[in-house]
């Protein structure tokens, strides 16, 4: 079974790096064989908002943002890593790694 | 937030509301509708009243039950969607004072208007809350289970009860009593008042002055405002219903299945089977049923239908007197607020490519489907 | 894809001359007050500075995206250059700058623009695109890229 990750990505702008973060995270997941849902929320308001299904389902949450992350009582029991919205565009596998590690730890 | 974007955002909210409202009247029309047209066979216009419990027929009986199951569906309408909208503006904690105040509005009878209020109000007052209250690390999960709900349904239910309720309630009693005067005054524009009230808020105060006002004149042999009433009553849904039929590139999927609903309900007469489009775009939507329900009131009163049951669904209608000029009146109102409708709404056209746009990258980011990440 | 639609020809530029960061941000700023897109060319270059102070916009692969949000912005828009040197930009891969799109971000723009400008951030992380950037010769074939 493929791993599935979830993750929120925002910058203070709300333009430029929430969207090359998705793009980067999507492209870096596609590779490995990870699935992950990004949910973007930049200045024109949420992308792909992760249902409370989808998060049932993921196993760690990235947020990837500069932000305070809106609506995140969503993810209240599950396991979170905060990280800079630009680490993912500097080096996405790694973040992914570093999600898959913490979703394995007890 | 420029007042553009504002407009943008309560759209999206109320669609949401409206998305979650539509599977409700749906099971509740149809429900109805078994039950009505089921009556209609065994003769019965009235299968709604409580004296068919007792019947010695168990098909009649079932039909009974079956028709206030349509109407416990139907009563959910107004805390469905005001609890979604309020879901909509903020999150899962909008649904708790959003659904109670949505059953206050139903249960004072404060119509579609009145829900939407609540849904706007129990959304924004819970998201004020959230983005307003900040409590210490340890303090925080009160805010969610305790301070959210209490303190946004109280704010709800008061606002709606004192602030919406009070002029509401006095502007169903003094049009009440307005129409009570009206009686002497000419028939054919008591009619078109009549319908175009009827029109006005499908099942709200308005509408339910002009309802109960021409039942209660029935039985004091004044037929003219109940025949006005009856006709009026299923013009807007059928007239919408119709709509999106004819202008298909107008409405989305949600509201075309809406539609269907609203063609079915508007037959059984029961109008809020336009209530999904009255609170989609209350301002095109309204002056349409008014206008469509007006003409028909006038136009069956004027060439002289006489209905004398309070029954509007269309099993009544070959009990009417003339009933050819009744249903050429309905169907005449009806065609007004069909075309009124395509006339006032643009094609949603321009915003399909954006669709199309939005799911072709969807493919792109997506590359794995609903199942795989579902097992 | 209708990211034709933010891309300017005037504002493109192949080969543009800067021997620094501020040299780069100052010249397409000029290009932006010429062409109506700002109204004060200094409270955008801070607008634009104070994003960068933030954290640096130097995404890797040679590309850069500065933005600056301000209300001296009068519509959505990027200029795109590529530069005849690479300049410093302290990237996240520490590589030079050679590609540059500087983002006008408006104070309240309208959303269909600003949805556009994402995209375009997005597609910069295509490996296709950082292909086809690199193999640019000029200012027509910079423009292609984002115009298929």
């Amino acid at each position: 079974m493929a791993r599935k990750l979830l993750a929120v990505t925002a910058c203070a702008t709300g333009v430029a790096h929430t969207y090359m973060a998705e793009k980067a995270l999507i492209k870096a997941a596609k590779k490995m064989g990870v699935l992950i849902k990004v949910e973007t929320q930049g200045a024109t308001g949420i992308g792909h908002k992760l249902t409370a299904k989808d998060v049932q389902i993921g196993e760690a949450v990235i947020f990837a943002t500069d932000t305070k992350v809106r609506d995140a009582e969503r993810f209240e029991n599950k396991k979170v890593m905060q990280i800079n919205v630009s680490d993912p565009i500097k080096d996405a596998e790694k973040v992914i790694n570093d999600a898959l590690a913490l979703a394995d730890k007890k | 937030m420029t007042w553009k974007k504002f407009g943008k955002q309560l759209e999206t909210h109320i669609m949401t509301g409206i998305s979650y409202m539509i599977p409700v009247v749906i099971s509740g029309a149809v429900l109805m509708a078994i039950s009505r047209v089921g009556a209609s066979f065994f003769g019965i216009s009235d299968i709604w009243d409580p004296k068919w419990a007792k019947s010695a027929n168990m098909i009649i009986r079932f039909l009974n039950v079956d028709d206030g199951w349509g109407g416990i569906a139907l009563g959910l309408m107004f805390p469905i969607i005001s609890a979604y909208i309020a879901y909509s503006i903020a999150d899962k904690g909008g649904i708790a004072p959003g659904i109670i105040g949505g059953l206050l509005v139903a249960n004072m009878n404060a119509g579609f208007l009145g829900a939407l209020a609540s849904g706007l109000i129990a959304g924004y007052t819970v998201k004020f809350l959230i983005d307003h209250i900040h409590l210490p690390e340890a303090a925080k999960s009160v805010l969610p289970v305790f301070i959210v709900p209490v303190v946004g349904a109280f704010v709800t239910l008061f606002l709606i009860q004192y602030v919406i309720g009070i002029p509401f309630a006095s502007l169903n009693t003094g049009l009440a009593a307005w129409l009570k005067g009206m009686t002497g005054t000419n028939r054919i524009l008591l009619a078109a008042i009549v319908g175009g009230m009827v029109g006005f808020d499908l099942g709200g105060p308005v509408n339910k002055a002009a309802v109960t006002t021409a039942m209660a004149l029935l039985t004091s042999g004044v037929y003219d405002p109940n025949k006005a009433a009856q006709v009026a009553i299923i013009i807007p849904p059928l007239g919408l219903g119709l709509a999106t039929v004819l202008g298909k590139r107008k409405f989305n999927n949600e509201l075309k299945e809406a539609g269907n609903a609203s063609l079915v309900m508007g037959l059984i007469g029961v109008s809020e089977g336009a209530i999904p489009f009255a609170v989609e775009s209350p301002l095109k939507v309204i002056p349409a049923n008014v206008i469509g329900s007006a003409v028909g009131s006038a136009i069956a009163l004027g060439l002289g239908a006489v209905n004398r049951a309070p029954i509007s669904g269309f099993y009544g209608w070959f009990a009417v007197e003339k009933w050819w000029v009744y249903i050429f009146a309905i169907l005449v109102g009806t065609l007004i607020v069909t075309g009124l409708t395509l006339l006032f709404r643009k094609d949603i056209k321009e915003e399909q490519p954006e669709e199309t746009e939005e799911k072709s990258d969807d493919n792109d980011s997506e590359y794995f489907s609903e199942d795989q990440w579902e097992n | 894809m209708a990211l034709t639609k933010i891309i300017q020809p005037k504002l493109v530029k192949f080969n543009l001359i800067a021997s620094d960061r501020d040299a780069v941000i100052d010249q397409l700023a000029d290009l932006y007050l010429k062409n109506g897109v700002i109204t004060d060319k200094e409270r955008y270059i801070e607008a634009v500075n104070e994003r960068e102070t933030e954290g640096t916009t130097g995404i890797g692969g040679g590309i850069a995206i500065p933005h600056g949000k301000s209300e001296v912005v009068k519509s959505s828009a990027v200029a795109i250059a590529k530069l005849a040197k690479p300049v410093e930009w302290q990237a996240l891969d520490d590589k030079p700058v050679e590609y540059v799109f500087l983002l006008a971000i408006p104070d309240d723009g309208d959303n269909e623009h600003l949805q556009l400008l994402s995209e375009l951030a997005g597609t910069l992380m295509d490996d296709d695109v950082r292909e086809k950037l690199e193999l640019a010769d000029s200012k027509e074939d910079l423009e292609k890229i984002f115009m298929k």
